[in-house]
């Protein structure tokens, strides 16, 4: 699955028609769509670093991200360099203005945008701030921190435009809007590869190492009728998962709970049993 | 797009983070960089900004790694933990001088001890040699110093064994052990084997390389390697660390030592070691997360001890298994066994 963050839903229009996404009317802090079969959502999360981070925090509660699911966050920005407006830039590394902290989102996927880093300040930025990177936003270093908490830095990326020599106040919506209509094709011509690649990467690695309802029934049957220590559940659940990295399920598994009073040393005895069975 | 194998990953190294303090160690730094002149450097203040943020996946980095260059700060030599074979050195230790693997073994207890996937590299090795000097001023020091990583497979880059080979040279109080897995032995071929640095092969069964081991030289490849340092003169010492169980691992371990000693004569070899698989209980956990459909880490070790490990039986069959089949080629004396007591039998 693929998460594209806006701050603004002006920003949001070109991918919401692109990839033909509806409005989810059940999500209700913010807006949020998808398309028919879930692999790509958009959600817009407002400007500011508070805002951004909150969205996101409570989106990424709501919905559990596996490993190969990705947010990119696609916006404008500003630039202190003129050759950079119009063009799309993969942030490489994230300066938070407030802290001087950086981060780094890992550049682990290949691409065909500029690379620079960007500084996220608190309150919009003008010529007479001070800069230390060529990129200046508003969300970048809190939707970062944010998503940190919950995903590792290969599935978060920063895609952004910039749209003014930090001069904001002197850019209009309709430019705005040209220069994201125009980021459309490469962006999402990059959004299909990571789509495809997290698909392949799911199916091929989503090895659940979860129980199925049944799976979790014959573990629950054993670890009563045995009354086994927390240790032992813990023995019990390794051996499901291996049985089942081996032969696919546990259906060879053959349990009769034992009838009367369990000793010490018939639970011993049982226990080595099963895990002889389930070794095979 | 610049696409590697067409897997939308980028290639090893494209992306170097190069720590503000490498500066002062420019000649090191510079010549690992002339090793990559595309790449795209990324200046950062300190390695664990990007080694240690937090919650990376490692098994994921390990399609595109990149590295990361770094100034040692902290201790450099540490003393070797239980779960290392000391082969009888009283002083034992080992040292850090990069992290991570270029190499890929599922079993590898580094993706436990690591919180990253990415490489690091630290560039100032004559601060090593300084602690070292120190350290030798007390006792003789016997050192492992590839234990983190494999540095012969990355010595085309660091020309760090050719600095410990002069180091060796005029310090014959110190017994170095390079431990690898590599073939790279040509790296290192032009200089002359010093009597006080192991090179230590570890070998494994195919069976072992095609299922847990990738992007590792073949065994041929690893012999090959081995015979040429024994003929430029160097101490070789075999390590079948770790043996597995797995089915038939009777006839396919020996197979294994007959093919092996059928090629290295174990006249020509200083020694030889093997230590069943033993892995850290907090670091299987953590490697058995990053890569849940692998057979090795999610068998139901007995961790009963703090280590997880074959339980009793089991490692009792395996160990007099190996040490029986090893001893049809090997005198006893010069096989050490890792049996959690570090001792020699
Ligand atoms: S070669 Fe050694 S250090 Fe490298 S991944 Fe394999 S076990 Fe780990």
């Amino acid at each position: 699955m693929i998460v594209i963050l806006t701050a603004l839903r002006f920003e949001a229009t070109p991918f919401i028609k692109h990839y033909s996404l509806k409005r989810d009317s059940s999500y209700k802090r913010n807006e949020l769509y998808r398309n028919n079969d879930n692999s790509i959502l958009l959600l817009v999360t407002r400007s500011g670093k508070l805002p951004s981070a909150i969205s996101l925090t409570e989106f990424l509660t709501t919905y559990k991200l596996t490993p190969y699911d990705h947010l990119i966050n696609v916006g404008i920005c500003g630039t202190s360099a003129t050759d950079n407006i119009g063009s799309v830039y993969l942030c490489n590394r994230i300066l938070d203005h407030d802290t001087a902290k950086y981060y780094y989102p890992d550049m682990l996927y290949s691409h065909n945008f500029s690379e620079a880093g960007i500084e996220t300040f608190s309150v919009p930025v003008n010529e007479s701030m001070t800069t230390k990177e060529s990129l200046v936003d508003m969300e970048s270093s809190a939707l970062f921190v944010a998503g940190s908490t919950f995903l590792s830095p290969h599935q978060m990326h920063f895609l952004k435009i910039p749209s003014d020599m930090l001069e904001p106040d002197k850019v209009s919506k309709n430019d705005v809007n040209t220069l994201i209509l125009d980021s459309v094709p490469i962006v999402t011509e990059w959004i299909d590869h990571l789509v495809s690649l997290s698909n392949a990467e799911t199916s091929a690695y989503g090895f659940p190492t979860s129980l199925f309802p049944e799976e979790q029934k014959l573990f629950d049957t054993i670890s009563e009728s045995l009354r086994l220590s927390v240790t032992m559940k813990e023995q019990l659940l390794q051996l499901f998962i291996y049985h089942k990295l081996i032969h696919g399920d546990l259906s060879d598994i053959d349990f009769c709970p034992p009838i009367g009073n369990v000793t010490n040393q018939k639970r011993k005895i049982l226990f080595e049993d099963l895990r002889q069975q389930f070794l095979q | 797009m610049k696409t590697c194998d067409n897997n939308f990953y980028n290639k090893p190294f494209e992306y170097i983070y190069v720590e503000d303090d490498c500066a002062g160690y420019a000649a090191t730094t510079e010549h690992i960089l002339s090793h990559f002149p595309d790449a795209t450097l990324i200046p950062i203040h300190h390695y664990k900004d990007v080694f240690n943020r937090k919650n990376q996946n490692a098994t994921v980095q390990r399609n595109s790694r990149q590295l990361i260059l770094a100034v040692c700060k902290e201790t450099w030599i540490y003393p070797g933990a239980p779960v290392c074979q000391d082969f009888g050195n009283d002083n034992f230790y080992y040292a850090s001088l990069m992290m991570n693997c270029i190499f890929d073994c599922e079993y590898c207890y580094l993706q436990g001890m690591y919180p990253s996937g990415h490489l690091v590299v630290f560039v100032n090795i004559e601060d090593c040699f300084a602690s070292l000097d120190s350290l030798l001023k007390e006792h003789p020091v016997y050192l492992c110093i590839s234990f983190d990583s494999d540095l012969m497979a990355f010595e085309n880059v660091t020309g760090y064994i050719g600095k410990w080979i002069e180091y060796c040279t005029s310090h014959p109080d110190l017994t170095v052990e390079v431990r690898t897995k590599s073939a790279n032995f040509g790296a290192i071929s032009h200089l002359a084997a010093p009597p006080n640095l192991i090179l230590a092969w570890t070998l494994t069964p195919d069976y072992v390389t095609h299922n847990f081991e990738h992007k590792v030289p073949g065994l041929d490849a690893r012999i090959s390697a081995a015979c040429l340092a024994i003929q430029h003169g160097y101490k070789v010492r075999l390590c079948f660390d770790p043996i597995l169980h797995f089915p038939d691992f009777k006839s396919v371990y020996s197979d294994f030592f007959k093919y092996v000693f059928d090629h290295i004569s174990p006249h020509s070899i200083k020694d030889v070691s093997f230590g069943e698989f033993r892995v850290s209980c907090d670091y299987i956990k953590k490697m058995r997360k990053l890569r849940p459909a692998s057979l090795v880490l999610q068998y139901p070790y007995d961790t009963s001890t703090g280590v997880a490990t074959y339980d009793a039986d089991l490692s009792k069959t395996l160990t007099d298994y190996i040490y029986q089949e090893i001893s049809l080629y090997v005198p006893s004396d010069k096989i050490y066994i890792w049996k959690g007591d570090n001792t020699n039998d």
